[in-house]
């Protein structure tokens, strides 16, 4: 089974099995492919992408704000036999509720609080031992905020990577727009995050949605700013090793995603 | 504490009690039902200014949310797109939606049949593609029902059959009709069968689409949330034994809810 290589950062993309042709006559283009759902069972070409690519674990494991089940952890362990995954993501995120009466079916951050805090750093310690493999950890934006914080995202983050020994997945669209939606350029909201953590860097696009009236992630190609923040980032975290265009949906297109590989690989002067 | 963030800090409050992680669930509720959110949000530690951008991001919630499950779950008919100029997911950005996303508890039972409906209204008047074409659209609709409603099932004293489960009878074999479609192959009149497919899905999310028959589809009828399996084994004249286990495997694949043990 192929492996990201050491010393190297590798270039990818998310699976998206309804370019499984395209992605695997993709040549040395692209280092890896990220998993975001389990193959289906009639996927015919998922076991040539895994004889190709390696594959690193990306799946919804479950929130790690609450203790996973039994049949979650054991879901966990299943995913990274079959993935052989060099690190294992999960997301800081809790959208559904305990009772799971209600889901946001997205992503949502925390509170910033001591107890959210414990909560994620039990959790993860659980995922992590039941997998076996080291746990990288994605930073989730807010698009408002609530009067209870005790800390900020940035310490939040910290002080859980400090305590557990984890690694950081930087999702740089989130950042992107964490700062922009308080006020502030993005390498100014990152001034206090732990850099030195980041393992795994996510870029993407952004685009305006009517909702919001405002930007929010979408799945296409990264556009400079992304993309500058990435080396900015790069410069300073001297234990990445992968980063991934992060896209994943049945309308994506073989251009958009060979287009954002080739844009991310010259943006790291890799072409 | 850190500073450098002021306009999304600020101090808990002293005086409330609750949990951080019931506080959290309860901005997950407002979130997800659009009535709460009309209410008030003074029970939230919320400015009417972040108020505001959580009203527009739980309708974004809301869109994003069915514009996926639409895509998900009516793909087949998707392929005809081309031909047909439509697809199911247009109907979250036509007008209707917007009056939807006033009311809608996203994730609910009642929602996804109303945005069923409406996509399957927006896929029907078109040029056919083929006669099985309406059945096709009324496949598609008890599918989504599945992928949209994410609501948990409630403890019970007796079987019932799960909040979305739902049995369809077709005139053409479907199962076959969807294997075609995807190998663009022809679909002839050798397709014409009637079969009863039931649509289920999992606590976990799994969706299941089964063929049912003989004492399945019988005991499955008869678990109507107001019978026990005595008298569900003495409706359908059968072993009281058939019928456990067959409600046992119709549970394990969510289309019914048990009692626990």
């Amino acid at each position: 089974m192929p492996s990201i290589l050491e010393g190297r950062i590798s270039i990818g993309a998310f699976y998206n099995p309804h370019l499984a042709g395209e992605l695997l006559r993709a040549g040395d283009l692209i280092g890896h492919l990220a998993m975001a759902d389990p193959p289906a069972s009639d996927d015919a070409a998922f076991p040539y992408i895994r004889d190709r690519f390696p594959l690193l674990l990306h799946d919804y494991l479950g929130q790690l704000s609450d203790p996973l089940s039994p049949h979650a952890l054991d879901r966990a362990r299943q995913l990274q036999d079959l993935y052989r995954s060099p690190w294992v993501a999960e997301h800081f995120q809790c959208l559904h509720t305990q009772d799971h009466e209600r889901t946001l079916d997205y992503v949502f951050p925390p509170l910033y609080t001591e107890e959210f805090l414990q909560r994620f750093e039990a959790n993860a310690r659980v995922l992590r031992d039941t997998v076996g493999a080291p746990l990288v950890m994605e930073n989730i934006p807010g698009f408002f905020s609530l009067e209870h914080a005790q800390m900020s995202e940035a310490e939040f983050l910290r002080r859980f990577f400090d305590d557990t020994g984890c690694g950081f997945l930087l999702d740089l669209p989130h950042v992107w727009l964490a700062a922009h939606y308080s006020g502030i350029g993005a390498q100014e909201y990152l001034k206090d995050f732990p850099l030195e953590k980041v393992v795994e860097l996510h870029v993407a696009g952004v685009e305006l949605d009517r909702d919001l009236e405002g930007p929010w992630i979408a799945p296409t190609a990264p556009p400079g700013d992304i993309l500058d923040l990435a080396l900015w980032v790069a410069e300073r975290a001297p234990k990445l090793r992968a980063v991934t265009f992060d896209a994943f949906s049945p309308s994506l297109t073989e251009e958009t995603v060979l287009r954002s590989v080739v844009a991310t690989r010259r943006a790291f002067g890799l072409n | 504490m850190t500073t450098n963030y002021a306009p999304l800090l600020t101090m808990p409050k002293p005086e409330s009690s609750k949990s951080d992680r019931d506080l959290q669930d309860e901005v997950i509720r407002y979130l997800a039902d659009a009535r709460a959110r009309k209410k008030s949000s003074a029970e939230l530690p919320l400015s009417p200014e972040q108020a505001q951008k959580a009203e527009k991001f739980g309708r974004f919630l809301a869109r994003r949310y069915y514009r996926d499950r639409l895509a998900r779950s009516f793909r087949y008919s998707r392929m005809f797109s081309s031909a047909i100029g439509r697809t199911a997911e247009q109907v979250v950005d036509g007008e209707f939606f917007q009056d939807f996303l006033n009311e809608c508890v996203m994730g609910s039972l009642e929602a996804a049949q109303r945005v069923g409906q409406m996509a399957v209204m927006h896929m029907s008047n078109v040029l056919e593609p083929g006669v099985w074409w309406e059945e096709l659209l009324a496949y598609e609709q008890a599918f989504f029902l599945q992928a949209a409603t994410a609501e948990a099932e409630s403890r019970t004293d007796i079987p019932r059959r799960g909040r979305s489960a739902v049995s369809c009878a077709f005139r053409w074999n479907l199962p076959e009709i969807l294997t075609r479609l995807k190998s663009a192959q022809n679909i002839g009149n050798d397709l014409k069968k009637d079969v009863l497919l039931l649509f289920s899905r999992t606590a976990g999310g799994n969706i299941y689409v089964v063929e049912m028959e003989g004492s399945s589809e019988l005991i499955w009828r008869h678990t109507d949330g107001a019978r026990n399996v005595d008298q569900i084994a003495s409706a359908v004249s059968l072993p009281v034994k058939t019928v456990q286990d067959t409600l046992q495997a119709l549970s394990q694949i969510g289309a019914v809810v048990l009692p626990p043990r």
